[in-house]
């Protein structure tokens, strides 16, 4: 694939993830990992976090800023605005608008995205820091 | 191709943070970098300095590039980040814990040379790996 399908994919999985289609699952490979600091998920941990994220912040909105693409590796940076509207890993709804920012690259295998690491501030404890109301 | 240059850029400016080699600085970062971490970091004097500060807080500082990809002026590079907390940071109290985390830099070349760059880091697992406590915001 060419660095603009690439490009393209990377887009793509985003407007999937974000109307919550269920097709943005079918994007990742069956082996894929999810690179995430210190823990590494699994496809089908992946597909619990993502809808654990998107049920508890309704309105969950992704910019996506630079992408550096380059053999089968796409590069990119992100921030995502939403509001915590629903329970998350434990938070009661705070009612909160979050900012959450990170750079992140995929690997692209065979039209689909293998494997990826996301790097950025930790939105677990970001959520812990907030005064609850 | 300046995309291969610049990735020898950046993997020559990993080399010198490793190795405490400020030498060679103003040949890899341009006088009007800028590095948008909170405070901002500007030139390569600058650059210098907040990596003495670093190394003083962490003898060992050390940082492993995983993987580097360019394309037109802009460099992404993800490293590891590692060291020991033995010296003062920033009026802490070294704890002589180990910190490993990721770090990605977001680089713009200009004329052979980083101008700006972004860094992304998980600062607040860093301080839970050192032991010390999470700054007010």
């Amino acid at each position: 694939m060419s660095i603009k399908e690439n490009k393209s994919l990377v887009k793509r999985s985003f407007d999937l993830l974000m109307r919550k289609d269920e097709a943005f699952f079918d994007l990742l490979t069956r082996d894929y990992i999810g690179h995430y600091g210190d823990r590494d998920l699994s496809l089908e941990e992946e597909k619990n976090l993502d809808h654990a994220f998107l049920a508890a912040f309704s309105d969950a909105v992704a910019t996506i800023g630079d992408m550096v693409a380059e053999g089968d590796k796409v590069a990119y940076r992100v921030t995502w605005r939403a509001t915590h509207t629903g329970e998350f890993m434990g938070i009661a709804p705070t009612g909160k608008k979050i900012k959450l920012m990170y750079s992140a690259i995929f690997r692209i295998s065979g039209g689909k995205l293998a494997e990826w690491w996301g790097v950025g501030e930790d939105l677990y404890q970001q959520l812990g820091a907030i005064p609850k109301q | 191709m300046s995309t291969e240059k610049n990735k020898a850029s950046v993997r020559r400016l990993n080399e010198a943070i490793n190795k405490g080699n400020w030498t060679i600085l103003p040949e890899l970062i341009a006088t009007n970098y800028v590095f948008h971490a909170t405070p901002e970091v500007k030139g390569p004097e600058g650059f210098k300095q907040s990596f003495i500060t670093w190394r003083a807080a962490f003898p060992d500082y050390h940082e492993k590039l995983d993987h580097i990809i360019a394309e037109g002026d802009m460099v992404a590079s993800f490293h590891t980040l590692q060291g020991t907390f033995k010296g003062k940071m920033a009026g802490m109290t070294p704890t002589g814990k180990k910190v490993s985390i990721p770090v990605v830099i977001l680089a713009r070349f200009e004329g052979g040379k980083q101008v700006e760059a972004w860094p992304y880091m998980d600062s607040l697992t860093m301080y839970r790996q050192l032991g010390i406590p999470i700054p007010a915001q």
